[in-house]
C-alpha cells in the first residue's frame, strides 16, 4: 500500500506567545490510499489544525516549526504558492463543519463547482455545465439541475454539505479531508451524509481523513483511528481493537464517560475530571497525567514514547491491558 | 393528577417569517410531574425548543393552556406572572452568551434573588456561596467574569444561576450539546445529583438520544411541531413505536465498532417544508412504512401501551388487540 | 474587574496615537484653566493697537485683532468655551439618544417605528442648518447652541443604542434575565445598557469633536453667544482680513483642528482598547 499522507515529527507553534506554545506538538500519522482514518479529540486537542497545516491554510497566528508533511509523495511545505494551489483539489481537498461558511453566498451551486473545475482545467465552458451535474448526481443531490442554479441559502444543511462534497470532489482528489463534516446536521441527515462519504470511498477510491469529536461516528466510519490529547497522538489503531480494548487510559475515558446502552440510569456517569491542557501549559512528562487515574510519578516527569502492541500503538507508561 | 407540577394542553404557535406562516408548534399536550425529567426529542426545528420556551414564558402561544401548580400561565399577565417566574427557571444550550459578560460570577448567580427580594446582603452572599459548593465551583471564582471560564465551569455558573431560586421546574434547553464529551458527563452527572437533593423536575430538551436515554425518566418525540410518541422511560427503549423515533434511534451513532454504517439502513428523502399546509402524516415522505390512509389522514397520538402514545395508522391499540383475540 | 480594568489601560496605554491624543486634551483642559487666571479681565477688553502680529509686541505673544483684543487671552477662554459646549452637548444628545435608542430597540413594535420614524425626521435634515435654525429661533446662548447641538446630533447614537439593543435582545443572558423575571427597567439597567456601553462611549467621544466644530460654525456665522468669545467667534471676525492678516483665524483655526484631532485619537484609542475581538480570552 502507498501512503497518500504521511506526517512525521510535525510541531506548530503560537506565533508571539511565550516560548513552547505549540497547538501541534510532535504528530506522525499516515493515511493510506483508500483508507478512512479517523482523527479523534476534544476541542483544542489540535486536530483541525493538523487538518489545516495538511493544505497549508493554518491562520496566520499559527506557524509549523519542524517536521515534513508528504502529502503524494512531495513536501507540500517545500512547495511555492503555484504548486501548492494546484495540489489542493487534486491532490487533497477539505470539507468544512459548516458549509453555510464556505460556500460563496453571492454565486449559484452550479458556478461555483463550475470555477473549480475551469481552475484546475478539468473542463471548459463548454463542458463544464455537464459536469457539474453529474457531481451533484453522484453526490445524490435530489432534483441536481434546479438545485445548480440555486444559491446556498436555498440549500438545507444536508444539501449543502452536499453541495460542499460535491465541490471538494471536483478535481477527483487522492484524499478528502472532512473537518467535523457532520456536527453541524441532524442525526438523519449525518446518517445520510457519511453513508454518501463511504459510498464515494469506495466508488473513486480516494482516501479519508475524518476528524470528529464523535466515537459514535468514528466507529460506524474508520478503518484506522488516531486519538489526539495536547496537540500529539496518544494512540492509534485499527478502529475494532481501539475501540473495544482501548490502551491509553484517555481513550478509555473518552469511551466509559459516553452514556451506556444497557447501563442503570440511575448510574453515574464516569467523568474525566478536569480540563484539556492550554498550548505552552505542559512542559513535561505526559500531558494526561494531571487528569490521568492511573498516573503516577514518573508520568509528570518522563513523557512516555510511542509504543506497539500488536496492533495497537500507544504513549503511555501504565496502559490499560489487553483482554 | 395531584402530581402533575405541569399541564400543557393544546399548546399552538406560529411565527410569521419573511417566508410565511411558520407553524412551530401544534396540538402538543404533556404534563410533567414534581421531580422527574420529561425529555423532548427531535430534530433541528421540530419545535421543542420553542414548546421549552414556552414552558419558560419567553414566548406566548396562539392557543392552548399552561397549568402550572393549579395556575394558568397563558391567563396572566405579565405582572401577575412576575412572582409566578421563580418557579420555572432556565438552563440554556450555549455556555458562552448565557451569561452576562459584564457581571461577576457572584453577581450572575446572585442576581435571582435580588430580582425576587430574597434575603438581605449577608444572606444572599451566603445562599450564592452555598450555590457555588453544590455545583462545584471554587469560592474565589465569585470574583471573577464569565470569560475567564471554560465552557463546562460557565454551564455551571448557569445552572447555580437557575437552580438558586430553588424551582420546581428547569428547562432545560441542550445543556451539554456544545460542550466536550469529557466534559458532558460531568455536567449530566451534576444534574442528576441535583434533581436527587432539590427533587427538581427538568423539561430536558435535547436532540441527542444517548443523553436522553441517561437522563429521562419520560419521552416524547417531535417530528415538525407535533408530538409523535410520548412515553415512559421502560416501555419507550423497549418498544419505540413510531416509525420516527425508531429511524432516530438507528441513526443514532453507535460507539460499537462492529456496528457499521453499511449495515444501516437510511433515512432517505426529504422533509415536507413547514411552510405549507399539509395533509396527511408529515413523517409519510420519509417513512419507509407508509401507505395509503398516510396521505390522507393525520394520524392522531393513540395508545400503544399503558401510558405509551404514538401518532401512527400502523399502531394497534393494546384494547382492539384484546377485543379481536376475544372475538 | 481588576483584570478587566488593568488590561484596558494597559491596551490604552500601548496606543500612541491615542496617548498624544489624550496629552493634547490635557493641554487643552490647561488652556482653559490657564484663561481666567492669566487673563483675569477677560478676552474682550481692548488692550492694545489693533492687528498687532505675533511676536510683533513681546505683551501680546500672539498678536491682537482688529479690535486690539489680545488673541492670547481669546484663546485660552475660547478653549473654556468649546470645551463647555463639546461636553454638555454631547452629554444631552448621549442621553436623548440612548432612552430614544433602548426605547426603540427593546419595546419594538410601534413604539420602535414611531420613534425610529423621528428619528430618521431628524437625519434627512442636515445638521448644519438645523442648528442654525434652532439658534436662530431662539436668541444665541450658551443654552441654546447647546440645545441646538444636541438636538442635531443624538439620531445615529440612538440607531448605535438600538441596533446594539436587536443585537443583545435575542441573547440568552438576556432571556435568562426575562425568565428569572427581571422587570423591563431592570433588565435594560442591568442588563442591556453595560453591555451596549462600549460603543456608546467611543461614539460620544467623537460626537464632543463634531459639537466643537458645530459651535465653531455657528459662532462664525454670528450666531454664537456674544457674550462669550469661542474660537468661532474670532475666526468669523477674522475672515474680514483674512488676505492680509491671516494669523487671526489660523490660530483659532488650529486650535479647533487640534482639538477635534486630540479627541478623535482618543475616541479611536478607547474604540480598539474596548474591542473584544483583540481581547484575549
Amino acid at each position: 500500500m502507498n501512503a497518500i499522507l504521511d506526517i512525521k515529527g510535525l510541531r506548530a507553534c503560537l506565533r508571539g506567545r511565550s516560548e513552547n506554545a505549540y497547538v501541534i506538538d510532535g504528530l506522525d500519522l499516515t493515511v493510506q490510499e483508500g483508507e478512512v482514518v479517523a482523527l479523534v479529540g476534544e476541542s483544542g486537542s489540535g486536530k483541525s489544525m493538523t487538518a489545516f497545516s495538511i493544505l497549508q491554510l493554518l491562520p496566520p497566528a499559527i506557524h509549523i516549526t519542524d517536521g515534513t508533511i508528504l502529502l503524494g509523495g512531495h513536501d507540500v511545505m517545500k512547495m511555492d504558492v503555484r504548486t501548492l494551489r494546484q495540489v489542493r483539489g487534486t491532490q487533497a481537498s477539505i470539507v468544512f463543519q459548516e458549509p453555510m461558511t464556505s460556500l460563496n453566498p453571492l454565486m449559484t451551486v452550479e458556478r461555483q463547482i463550475a470555477e473549480m473545475l475551469l481552475i484546475h482545467g478539468k473542463a471548459t465552458r463548454r463542458t463544464a455545465p455537464g459536469k457539474v451535474i453529474e457531481l451533484l448526481e453522484l453526490v445524490r443531490m435530489p432534483d441536481a439541475k434546479r438545485r445548480a442554479k440555486q444559491y446556498p441559502h436555498n440549500l438545507s444543511g444536508g444539501l449543502r454539505q452536499r453541495a460542499m462534497i460535491a465541490l471538494a470532489l471536483a478535481c477527483e482528489p487522492r484524499l478528502l479531508i472532512a473537518d467535523e463534516p457532520t456536527t453541524a446536521l441532524d442525526v438523519t441527515i449525518q446518517q445520510q451524509i457519511l453513508k454518501l462519504l463511504l459510498d464515494l470511498r469506495d466508488r473513486l477510491g480516494m482516501a479519508i481523513l475524518l476528524i470528529t469529536h464523535d466515537l459514535g461516528v468514528v466507529a460506524e466510519m474508520a478503518d484506522r483511528v488516531a486519538v489526539m490529547y495536547a496537540g500529539r497522538i496518544v494512540e492509534h489503531g485499527p478502529v475494532v481493537e481501539l475501540l473495544e480494548a482501548p490502551r491509553h487510559p484517555y481513550t478509555h475515558g473518552l469511551l466509559s464517560c459516553l452514556p451506556a446502552e444497557h447501563a442503570d440510569p440511575d448510574e453515574r456517569l464516569t467523568e474525566i475530571p478536569g480540563l484539556p491542557p492550554q498550548p505552552g501549559s505542559i512542559r513535561q512528562g505526559c500531558p494526561f497525567a494531571p487528569r490521568c487515574p492511573r498516573s503516577d510519578a514518573i508520568c509528570t516527569e518522563v513523557e512516555p514514547a510511542m509504543t506497539s502492541d500488536g496492533a495497537s500503538h500507544y504513549k503511555c507508561h501504565h496502559p490499560w491491558t489487553a483482554p | 393528577m395531584t402530581d402533575d407540577l405541569l399541564v400543557i394542553r393544546d399548546l399552538r404557535k406560529t411565527f410569521s417569517t419573511p417566508s410565511g406562516a411558520l407553524t412551530a408548534v401544534s396540538q402538543v399536550s404533556l404534563s410533567i410531574k414534581r421531580g422527574e425529567t420529561y425529555a423532548l426529542a427531535g430534530e433541528s426545528g421540530c419545535g421543542k425548543s420553542t414548546v421549552g420556551k414556552i414552558v419558560a414564558a419567553l414566548v406566548k402561544p396562539d392557543a392552548g393552556s399552561i397549568t402550572l401548580d393549579g395556575n394558568d400561565l397563558t391567563a396572566l399577565s405579565p405582572r401577575q406572572l412576575r412572582p409566578l417566574r421563580r418557579k420555572v427557571q432556565m438552563i440554556f444550550q450555549d455556555p458562552f452568551s448565557s451569561l452576562n459578560p459584564r457581571a461577576t460570577v457572584r453577581r450572575i448567580i446572585e442576581e435571582p434573588l435580588i430580582v425576587h427580594g430574597l434575603g438581605n446582603r449577608g444572606e444572599r452572599r451566603r445562599k450564592v456561596a452555598e450555590m457555588m459548593d453544590r455545583v462545584g465551583l471554587r469560592p474565589e471564582a465569585a470574583d471573577r467574569f464569565p470569560h475567564e471560564f471554560s465552557g463546562g465551569q460557565r454551564q455551571r455558573i448557569g445552572i447555580a444561576r437557575a437552580l438558586i431560586l430553588n424551582p420546581d421546574l428547569v428547562v432545560c434547553d441542550e445543556p451539554v450539546s456544545a460542550l466536550d464529551v469529557s466534559v458532558q458527563a460531568q455536567i449530566l452527572n451534576l444534574l442528576k445529583d441535583l434533581q436527587r437533593e432539590l427533587g427538581t423536575a427538568y423539561l430536558f430538551i435535547s436532540h441527542d438520544l444517548s443523553v436522553i436515554r441517561h437522563m429521562a425518566d419520560r419521552i416524547a418525540v417531535m417530528h415538525l411541531g407535533q408530538l409523535v410518541e410520548t412515553a415512559p422511560r421502560a416501555s419507550f427503549w423497549a418498544n419505540p413505536t413510531h416509525p420516527y423515533s425508531r429511524a432516530l434511534i438507528a441513526a443514532r451513532p453507535d460507539p460499537n465498532p462492529r456496528n457499521r454504517l453499511q449495515d444501516k439502513p437510511v433515512l432517505e428523502g426529504e422533509l415536507p417544508s413547514p411552510f405549507e399546509k399539509r395533509k396527511g402524516c408529515d413523517f409519510r415522505s420519509r417513512c419507509p412504512l407508509a401507505f395509503g390512509l398516510c396521505a390522507e389522514v393525520d394520524p392522531p397520538l393513540r395508545p400503544s401501551a399503558p401510558d405509551h402514545y404514538a401518532a401512527c395508522h400502523l399502531v394497534d391499540e393494546p384494547d382492539s388487540r384484546n377485543h379481536t383475540a376475544a372475538a | 474587574m481588576s483584570a478587566v480594568r488593568n488590561s484596558f489601560f494597559r491596551r490604552f496605554s500601548r496606543n500612541l496615537p491615542a496617548v498624544a491624543g489624550v496629552l493634547l486634551i490635557l493641554v487643552i483642559t490647561g488652556m482653559a484653566i490657564a484663561g481666567p487666571i492669566f487673563y483675569p479681565a477677560g478676552p474682550w477688553k481692548l488692550v492694545g493697537r489693533p492687528l498687532l502680529w505675533p511676536g510683533e509686541d513681546a505683551r501680546f505673544l500672539l498678536g491682537t485683532d482688529v479690535l486690539g483684543r489680545d488673541l492670547m487671552a481669546g484663546l485660552l477662554h475660547g478653549a473654556r468655551v468649546s470645551l463647555m459646549i463639546g461636553i454638555s452637548a454631547t452629554v444631552a444628545a448621549t442621553l436623548i439618544g440612548t432612552v430614544i435608542g433602548a426605547a426603540a430597540g427593546y419595546f419594538g413594535g410601534w413604539v420602535d417605528r414611531l420613534l425610529m420614524g423621528l428619528t430618521e425626521i431628524f437625519q434627512t435634515t442636515p445638521p448644519f442648518v438645523l442648528a442654525v435654525v434652532v439658534v436662530a429661533a431662539f436668541k444665541p446662548s450658551m443654552a441654546s447652541i447647546v440645545t441646538a447641538i444636541s438636538l442635531v446630533s443624538w439620531p445615529p447614537l440612538a440607531r448605535l443604542v438600538r441596533a446594539q439593543f436587536l443585537q443583545l435582545m435575542p441573547q440568552e443572558f438576556v432571556l435568562a434575565g426575562v425568565v428569572m423575571g427581571m422587570s423591563n427597567l431592570r433588565l435594560i439597567v442591568t442588563q442591556l445598557l453595560p453591555n451596549a456601553l462600549t460603543p456608546i462611549i467611543v461614539s460620544s467621544s467623537l460626537m464632543i469633536a463634531t459639537a466643537i466644530l458645530l459651535e465653531a460654525g455657528l459662532s462664525f456665522l454670528g450666531l454664537g453667544d456674544p457674550n462669550v468669545m469661542s474660537w468661532g467667534y474670532i475666526i468669523g471676525v477674522g475672515r474680514e482680513v483674512l488676505r492680509t492678516h491671516w494669523y487671526i483665524i489660523t490660530i483659532p483655526g488650529l486650535a479647533v483642528l487640534f482639538s477635534v484631532l486630540a479627541i478623535n485619537l482618543v475616541g479611536e484609542g478607547l474604540n480598539d482598547a474596548f474591542n473584544p475581538r483583540s481581547r484575549s480570552r
